[in-house]
């Protein structure tokens, strides 16, 4: 106890120096007086994630960037397949084998946190960068005064829509829909001229049940709605909202406006627009697959603009206080408006920080360099994340497994929600 | 034999159907290979678009290799499923020997007790097994792929099978001429036993080849791990590069079409055998 409070007092001097010099300083040079100060001995950070691709390499290339600067501190990247992340973190757990950090799923966060052995990191990040984040991204790994995960990267899902086939349609393709009654006329206009659903929706519940659930609670959010209430113990959208969004979704199906196929028409190009993550951006833009342009989503003419948020969290994990220190260094740097800036460009992904969203230089890249990301960032202030409970696996499974049956035409939109709402009911009692 | 003698119309009927439904089965196992193949030269674009490719992009494959240390997995691979089929062979005849012909104290209720653990399922014992692993400081190592793995009782109760049909009269007869037990089982028994061996030899290589969650939870890094850890990356958290995928997974599946092929007509006989005989 006197020991943790002593180095508590000893990291809040640190945390203020810190604070001093980072305004206007890049940060990396702040980071590196406090690993001077840790150098005494050589520490190695091991990072699990599970990015691929360009994100694996961006960040390899960042852990090798602060290991040059950072004598005595080795960040080493391992990457973990996503599927089995969560597996290989709990068994590690068991057997006292898990690495200095792990960077996950935002929604794995609290099953995470059940292992105990996260570290609070509000006094170990810069308080001026904590509260630099946009807010909404702090909910995942909140408890109470604790902070146990800070996010590190982050999306949304945005409208994405085929070009070629509006301008098949007659439509303009420079007009995407900014509201539902758009959508559907402009859905309808591209089923009559050319044959093919206007939109693509998440109809099927799957393993998980989480496509359907995520892309659903947009609809719901814009409705008025809510998924679950205040704290998370009580199914919340069995409302007049709820019904509004489903019967929306119903509706585009009964009238053949969205098809009752797996997920993937609009990516093959059967359908007018969906639904779609800003990753896809980056993903598609080297080789698009067809013409296609991107939107804010559209919401209800008379409710409110929302969408989900996604993105990786990252944790640290309870070792010697040397390991704790210098990866919650790590972490700060990598949080410096320069670092999120690099990353944000390098990987697509959206800056997590309200000073490299608004500023001057980021939105010069996204409209010189990737445009189609503009309404992603616009919607970075009315991002909403899913409920902040290690149930939510069995609740958004729960949830989807009720909403599908509506959605292929069999129960009425009244009894799913109703169904649903007992079920995960449920599921979060299950547990107690 | 019959349609070759007996060259009458419903004869040839016959012979047409059966080749029919033969190359209707066939192609139910080819097909996918060639969607493989084709996937795996397609540009990302074309994966879902397109069912011949516009181009081809052989580089698929270079980049595939390229986008992991993929010569080291694949020696791990090779070096692990090597370790574990060689350690199935020998463990699991022996054992399926003594169960089959010695004579030992609570000969059944030992083998009994080996069977019932066939119906634990083995998430359950992947902890524990894990958590030994650890303790013995073995993440990370050869150690913790293959010993944890290195026999089974599926050999065991696949081989006993078999070795009880083999007449002991030969054995006998072997015995005999003065010889031992071990020799008896060595020069006699083995060599009557190849195809039931060659069938525990293929189904313990494909296990080990295709293995994923044990290699990826006793290994932290490029050094140790196998190919399928390495393929898993292609089915990203946003994405799957289904092209890589395919070119990645067609590479990596040649030692087990090519051992398949070469050990076919020994694994028919062998499954064929233990069903019938059974």
């Amino acid at each position: 106890m006197l020991r943790k409070t002593a180095l508590a007092s000893s990291i809040a001097v640190g945390m203020l120096t810190l604070a001093a010099c980072a305004p206007g300083s890049t940060g990396s040079s702040a980071a590196t007086t406090s690993a001077a100060a840790a150098a005494a001995k050589p520490v190695t950070v091991t990072v699990w994630h599970y990015w691929d691709g360009a994100n694996a390499d961006t960040f390899q290339a960042m852990a090798d960037q602060y290991s040059k600067a950072h004598p005595g501190v080795t960040v080493k990247a391992v990457n973990i397949p996503s599927s089995d992340l969560i597996t290989k973190i709990q068994t590690s757990a068991k057997t006292d084998t898990l690495p200095s950090m792990a960077i996950m799923d935002l929604v794995s966060v609290p099953q995470v946190a059940q292992t105990g052995k996260l570290v609070d990191l509000k006094p170990l990040v810069d308080p001026a960068t904590m509260s630099d984040i946009y807010p909404a991204l702090l909910d995942f790994g909140k408890d109470g005064d604790k902070q146990y995960a800070v996010p590190v990267s982050t999306n949304n899902l945005g409208y994405m829509y085929n070009k070629d086939l509006y301008k098949q349609a007659g439509l303009n393709p420079d007009q995407p829909p900014k509201t539902w009654e758009e959508l559907q006329s402009q859905a309808q206009q591209i089923k009559d001229k050319t044959g093919k659903p206007g939109v693509e929706l998440y109809t099927q519940a799957g393993d998980s049940g989480e496509g359907l659930t995520w892309n659903f609670q947009v609809s719901l959010w814009q409705a008025g709605g809510e998924f679950l209430n205040a704290d998370n113990t009580k199914a919340a959208f069995n409302t007049a909202a709820g019904k509004k969004a489903l019967q929306f979704w119903v509706d585009l199906l009964n009238k053949g406006l969205a098809p009752r196929t797996q997920w993937g028409a609009f990516e093959k190009g059967t359908a007018g627009g969906a639904q779609e993550g800003s990753w896809m951006v980056g993903i598609w833009a080297s080789d698009p697959p067809f013409d296609f342009g991107t939107a804010t989503v559209p919401y209800p003419s008379d409710g409110k603009p929302a969408t989900n948020m996604g993105g990786e969290r990252a944790v640290v994990f309870t070792s010697d206080q040397a390991t704790q220190k210098a990866s919650a260094d790590f972490l700060t740097w990598f949080l410096a408006p320069e670092q999120v800036t690099s990353w944000s460009e390098k990987t697509g992904m959206l800056p997590v920080r309200k000073a490299v969203g608004d500023s001057d230089a980021y939105k010069q890249w996204v409209s010189s360099t990737q445009p189609r990301l503009q309404p992603y960032v616009d919607q970075l202030a009315t991002a909403k994340s899913r409920p902040n409970t290690p149930l939510y696996p069995q609740v958004s499974l729960a949830f989807a497994k009720q909403i599908e049956k509506a959605l292929a035409g069999q129960v009425s939109v009244d009894d799913a929600l109703k169904a649903a709402e007992t079920d995960v009911n449920a599921a979060l009692s299950a547990a107690k | 034999m019959s349609t070759t003698t007996a060259r009458t119309r419903p004869a040839r009927w016959g012979t047409a159907a059966r080749h029919t439904l033969l190359i209707a089965g066939s192609a139910t196992v080819i097909v996918p290979f060639v969607w493989m193949f084709l996937t795996s030269v397609k540009k990302r674009s074309e994966v879902f678009t397109r069912l011949w490719p516009s181009e081809w992009h052989w580089e698929n494959y270079v980049h595939a290799w390229q986008a992991a240390p993929f010569e080291r997995y694949y020696l791990n691979s090779i070096v692990m499923t090597v370790g574990i089929v060689v350690g199935h062979l020998v463990l699991d005849s022996l054992a399926a020997y003594a169960f089959a012909r010695l004579r030992f104290p609570a000969k059944n209720p030992i083998f009994l007790l080996l069977l019932a653990t066939m119906m634990v399922p083995q998430f359950v014992t992947i902890i524990p097994a894990f958590s030994l692993v650890v303790q013995l400081h073995w993440t990370d190592t050869y150690w913790a792929l293959i010993v944890p793995r290195l026999a089974d009782v599926f050999g065991i109760v696949l081989l006993r099978q078999y070795f009880s049909t083999i007449p002991k009269e030969i054995e006998e007869a072997a015995r005999l001429d003065g010889c031992g037990r071990l020799r008896t089982f060595v020069q006699v028994v083995v060599p009557l036993s190849s195809a039931s061996l060659a069938t525990l030899a293929i189904f313990a290589m494909l296990f080990a080849w295709n293995d994923f969650l044990w290699p990826l939870l006793v290994t932290n890094g490029d050094e140790m791990r196998t190919i399928q850890i390495g393929l898993a990356a292609f089915q990203g958290r946003y994405a799957t590069s289904w092209n890589y995928l395919m070119a990645g997974t067609l590479t990596s599946a040649i030692p087990t079409i090519v051992m398949f092929l070469i050990f076919q007509r020994a694994l028919i006989r062998g499954v064929a055998g233990t069903g019938v005989k059974g």
